[in-house]
């Protein structure tokens, strides 16, 4: 800000902080001595309704006193016999009807254009200053009437306190300008107090751009005095806003609808009333200050549109400095630039790509649109940080570019996501580009000499005639999600059955987290028995939904949905707590031997949290249960997927005291290496192997490597999904000691367990296993 | 209680030169005289200065005015009682200063009367106490005793006030409340050694033989009008320095903080003071008194005197007023630049006289006296002397008063020159 700028700025606002106090009559001489003081002068009079309210400087001089008071040339010269050349400002003072001026004089220098809009500025705050004076004056007049006038002066009290407030708002932007606040907050600041001061309506300011023919918008505030940026333009000299700025003054439009400056987008979404006044630098008009209200017989009052000029002439102060209101300009073209651009990929941003899809929806145009997102992208940012990640981004954007024509729009939503708008004929033209699309996107990219194969998820939508942007996009990503859930590197294409299946999946996924909020998962326990003993040594809980309507539903019928929508952990953490709980119930009433062992499946998603060995600790200590009966299942993919956080869990469950089992062994690919180094203390044979153990070759082979595996690990080894007898006996003959499968018992609830396998081994002490 | 007293005058005004559109000179009927004394008893000192200053019986007639610059050392009463007995019956204004200023650049004196006499001199003089702080009412009924003066061409209106703890911008807006902008206003803060506490204003009515008075927290007002030209002079030597900064919290004269950081650290950080400066307040008041604060008006720059220190509150005190919401800028000065300010002064209140001063009054600031020193002092005597070959009195001031233009008029660090042509 310059020094004239701040200058003018900081007399504004030691002007306004005259205003402070409850004395009004002091308060109006403090006012006009700022007034004179600020530029000097040496007469200043305010004169309301033709009778001297207040002077400086007159007191001996009646012939300049006359000549002031019939002043009302905005600016003049007077040829004095005694002072010469005297300058004077006259400036309307807004204050209900009649004439009120603030007519000021100075011998010798002329008044700079800086100095006339400080003093129209403080005639401007005088008037609402004198109003509050005259509405304090009015209350206690009214103080003995309380009883029947008590509404009246209800809405006086308000009126007062509105005035108050207008005085604050005025002051806290002056002293904005004054602190030199960049100059987009002091802006902002104006446009929110516009929007509080003046009810119901929604606040625009606007600034012409370089071109000079277009005003883009600031700032909008709307009645809920939430700031926003819109990036709309109008032409100068179209509609109110547009026309305060050619006509360079207030333009009112009571009956929005009726009026010649109308627009018909506004008024088809209901504007009843609008005003606009200019926002100027050294006289010309830089940019507008609108309101408009929605409210029906809403008409913006005298004082509003004073207030409204007020307040855009301190956005006028504020771009006194030249080189603010550049600043601003650039900013705003960047802005522009910005509010529709990607920075990184220079590629459209959402944005832009909704108004375009928007338009061409409104006119039913042949599109097709195309929603791609990159496979496992975050597992790139994630393993080479950003910088890589950055680079595949604008890698992928430069062959979206490269595969569309020139008229169709490429985007980048955000992250990973992309969507192409194509204009296309008929359904196999954007068929064909989506295809081209998901090729050209399958491909290896070189970063900093290391090579990442990238490939993407492609969802095409073909958009129907009545469908807005948002649908078609949104069959776009569905599709794509397809294509995604399918192993990704494809494309797919909508199809009006996806909808009704996702939207299945989402009923399904609402389901399950009212389900975990409602207790409706329990676990089922399945008996492990001593193939030499014949003994039930343990059991492994499964969870099981009850269902309120489908009954009890075994996982493979959400278990997908969970680990989709992150329920699983919760889910697992549930099971793993109702297990404990009944362990704990059993060993109270003395129904398990010594060596009887819970065992928990662990989900892939459970066993990567990192507070999963907190949870169990928790969990084992407040249902005080040994952890050493408790066996964790976790399955080979899970441990391998990311080996260091692996075994730092498992050595911190093993320091709870919880055991370890693999499950699903051979159907994954454990390193056997690795699986040394995990401390595990059993391999579970996957139930796959066991069915195929007496007909298969290969599956007998993989059941005796792993028995064998086992032993010379020195790990326990568990079949499961025994079926028939001869199973259970080439089992014992292989060496295989402990199993569990339907020959034994299907999985069942807790108090079944209790009532055919424990109280019966409780009774038998180390009881028979009886099928 | 009010006093008041006018003396009434002769002659027709002078014209303009047209060719320089300055007064004119003019040989108008006025004499002025100036006696000093650096004894320390009220009584001789009065005495001897007054002497001095008093033509011989019958030479010159009796003064229009005296004025009487005392040392605060002296004893007040003391001081009035002996003006009551050397020059019954003169209208006398006074106060106290700092040191007092006799043109021959001697620290030492303690009374300085100058005598302003002659037929094309009139003088109005009032004392009106401050009551509850209305600084503004008195001033303004003080200098309304200008009004009585007659019309001769030029007038002055000398405002001199007890300032500490008081708005002297009050002063200077109520005296133009009453004479408005045709008639200027000079004048000063009377100031004391130590916290002015032992400031002092001297009123001498003239009328039916009153008593001179010694008083404190009143506007006492000298108006005086001269067929001659009246010259005004102003400067300061100070500079600004840095960036300016927003004064964002203060009250009255105490800069609370400035670009939202504690005030006196950032004057400490920006004038690259230490500290410990602040380990002997008068040490900093030392360092200070070359380092005024200063307030962006108009078209200037006005100097605002950094008094004191709050070590705790991390704040400034000044001689006058600073509005939070304002801009200031720090200021620099040294003894070479407030040297150079006496010049400009005299130049400007010479050129004002029509070019040839017959007399000198000046109002140059306590601060400005601090840094000067004895030697500096003399110094600016002498380049005040050589600039006005004439009878020069007065004192250094605690805040200068100074209205030619505009409505405001109150300064720091600053020396007002008033020349009689």
């Amino acid at each position: 800000m310059t020094i004239a700028a701040a200058w003018m700025a900081q007399q504004l606002a030691e002007f306004s902080a005259v205003f402070d106090g409850d004395d009004d009559e002091r308060r109006l001489v403090l006012a006009l001595d700022r007034v004179a003081e600020s530029v000097d002068a040496e007469f200043a009079v305010v004169v309301l309704d033709g009778a001297v309210r207040r002077d400086v400087g007159l007191a001996t001089d009646q012939r300049m006193r006359a000549a002031l008071i019939a002043t009302d040339d905005p600016v003049t010269v007077l040829d004095d016999a005694a002072f010469g050349e005297v300058h004077v400002v006259s400036a309307p003072i807004r204050r209900g009807d009649g004439a009120h001026r603030l007519t000021v004089g100075r011998v010798g220098d002329a008044f700079t254009a800086v100095e006339i809009t400080l003093l129209r500025s403080m005639a401007r705050t005088l008037g609402i200053a004198l109003q509050l004076h005259e509405a304090r004056a009015v209350e206690r007049d009214l103080h003995n009437e309380i009883a029947e006038r008590s509404r009246s002066n209800a809405r006086l009290v308000e009126d007062l306190s509105q005035r108050q407030l207008v005085l604050d708002h005025l002051f806290r932007i002056q002293r904005a300008i004054t602190e030199r606040a960049p100059i987009a907050d002091v802006l902002d600041a104006i446009t929110r107090s516009a929007a509080l001061l003046i009810p119901s309506s929604i606040l625009g300011l606007r600034l012409v751009e370089q071109s000079g023919d277009t005003a883009a918008t600031i700032a909008i505030v709307g009645e809920d005095g939430e700031l926003q940026r819109a990036s709309d333009r109008i032409r100068v000299g179209e509609g109110v806003a547009g026309r305060a700025i050619s006509d360079n003054c207030l333009i009112v439009a009571d009956d929005y609808p009726l009026s010649a400056d109308a627009i018909e987008a506004w008024v088809s979404i209901g504007v009843t009333t609008s005003m606009a006044t200019p926002v100027r630098r050294n006289g010309q008009a830089v940019g507008s200050l609108c309101a408009m209200s929605w409210k029906e017989g809403r008409r913006f009052d005298e004082a509003e549109q004073h207030l409204l000029q007020s307040l855009a002439e301190h956005a006028s102060l504020a771009f006194n400095d030249a080189s603010a209101l550049e600043v601003i300009q650039r900013s705003l073209e960047r802005a522009v630039f910005d509010s529709h651009h990607d920075q990184l990929t220079g590629l459209a941003n959402r944005k832009q790509a909704i108004e375009r899809l928007e338009e061409w929806a409104a006119h039913d145009a042949d599109t097709t649109v195309i929603f791609v997102d990159l496979d496992r992208f975050k597992s790139v940012n994630d393993a080479y940080g950003h910088n890589t990640g950055d680079e595949i981004l604008r890698n992928v954007a430069a062959r979206l570019e490269e595969v569309t024509r020139v008229d169709d729009l490429v985007a980048r939503l955000s992250g990973d996501e992309f969507l192409v708008i194509a204009r296309s004929p008929d359904e196999a033209t954007g068929t064909d580009l989506a295809g081209r699309i998901a090729e050209a996107l399958s491909f290896t990219a070189t970063v900093e000499r290391r090579e990442i194969r990238v490939s993407a998820s492609v969802g095409c939508a073909r958009h129907l005639p009545g469908e807005t942007a948002d649908d078609v996009v949104a069959n776009a990503d569905l599709a794509m999600y397809r294509a995604k859930v399918s192993g990704g590197g494809q494309l797919v294409r909508y199809d009006g059955e996806m909808r009704a299946a996702r939207t299945a999946e989402l009923t399904l996924d609402r389901e399950l987290r009212y389900a975990v909020d409602h207790n409706e998962f329990d676990v089922y326990f399945q008996p492990v028995v001593d193939l030499a003993s014949d003994r039930v040594i343990g059991a492994e809980a499964l969870v099981r939904w009850n269902h309120p309507t489908r009954g009890v539903l075994a996982p493979g019928a959400f278990i997908v949905a969970a680990e989709s929508s992150g329920i699983v952990r919760e889910i697992d953490t549930l099971a793993t707590e109702r297990a404990i709980r009944y362990l704990q119930g059993w060993e109270r009433r003395r129904l398990v031997p010594a060596d009887f062992r819970i065992s928990v499946n662990m989900s892939a998603r459970q066993f990567r949290d990192r507070s999963l060995i907190a949870t169990i600790g928790t969990l084992l200590a407040e249902h005080d249960v040994d952890p050493g009966r408790l066996w964790l299942e976790i399955t080979e993919t899970a441990m391998m997927r990311d080996v260091d956080l692996s075994l730092g869990t498992m050595h911190g469950l093993r320091e709870l005291g919880v055991h370890l089992s693999v499950d699903d062994f051979g159907t994954g690919w454990s390193s056997l290496a690795y699986l040394k180094q995990f401390p595990v203390e059993a391999l579970k044979i996957d139930q796959s192997f066991v069915a195929g153990l007496c007909t298969n070759g290969d599956d007998r082979a993989i059941v005796e490597a792993t028995i064998q595996l086992a032993g010379a690990l020195g790990l326990g080894v568990i079949a499961e999904g025994v079926e028939e007898q001869e199973q259970a006996d080439a089992l014992g003959r292989l060496g295989c000691r402990s199993v569990q499968g339907y020959l034994y018992s299907r999985p069942v609830p807790a108090h079944e367990f209790v009532q055919r396998w424990l109280q019966l081994a409780s009774a038998a002490t180390g009881g028979s296993v009886s099928t | 209680m009010t006093q008041r007293t006018s003396t009434v005058p002769a002659t027709p005004a002078p014209a303009l030169d047209a060719g320089s559109g300055r007064p004119a000179p003019v040989d108008a009927d006025l004499w002025t005289a100036v006696g000093r004394s650096t004894s320390p008893d009220a009584t001789i000192a009065v005495g001897e200065a007054l002497a001095q200053a008093l033509p011989a019986s019958g030479a010159a007639g009796a003064p229009t005015l005296l004025m009487a610059f005392v040392a605060p050392s002296l004893d007040r009463d003391a001081v009035a009682a002996a003006i009551t007995a050397g020059a019954p019956g003169v209208p006398l204004v006074g106060c106290t200063g700092k040191a007092q200023i006799s043109g021959r650049g001697e620290v030492d004196d303690t009374v300085v009367v100058m005598a302003l006499g002659g037929a094309d001199t009139a003088c109005a003089t009032a004392l009106v106490p401050i009551v509850d702080g209305d600084a503004r009412a008195a001033a303004a009924e003080a200098a309304a005793c200008a009004l009585v003066l007659p019309d001769l061409s030029s007038k002055v209106v000398m405002v001199l006030v007890d300032g500490f703890g008081i708005d002297v911008d009050d002063v200077v807006r109520g005296a133009y409340d009453s004479v408005g902008p045709s008639i200027p206003l000079v004048g000063g803060g009377a100031a004391g050694e130590v916290q002015q506490i032992d400031v002092g204003l001297f009123h001498q009515s003239g009328a039916d033989g009153a008593p001179a008075v010694a008083t404190g927290r009143s506007v006492l007002v000298a108006a005086v009008a001269s067929a001659g030209p009246i010259g005004i002079g102003v400067a300061h030597g100070c500079a600004p320095i840095g960036q300016p900064m927003v004064v964002t919290s203060s009250e009255l004269r105490t800069v609370e903080t400035l670009d939202e950081t504690p005030a006196l650290d950032t004057y400490l950080a920006r004038h690259r003071l230490p500290e410990s400066l602040l380990d002997d307040p008068v040490a900093f008041a030392d360092a200070a008194r070359s380092r005024p604060v200063g307030i962006v008006r108009r078209d200037r720059i006005e100097p605002r005197s950094v008094l004191a220190a709050d070590r705790d509150a991390r704040t400034l005190l000044c001689a006058g007023p600073v509005a939070q919401g304002g801009l200031v800028w720090l200021m620099d000065g040294d003894v070479a630049t407030a040297l150079d300010a006496v010049e400009v002064a005299a130049d400007l209140a010479i050129d004002g006289a029509g070019g040839r001063a017959r007399a000198m009054v000046a109002f140059d600031c306590g601060a400005r006296w601090g840094m000067l020193g004895p030697d500096g002092m003399h110094e600016e005597m002498s380049r005040l002397t050589a600039h006005a070959a004439c009878p020069i009195a007065g004192l250094y001031t605690f805040g200068e008063i100074a209205r030619t233009s505009g409505t405001s008029g109150y300064h720091n660090q600053t020396i007002v020159l008033l020349a009689f042509g």
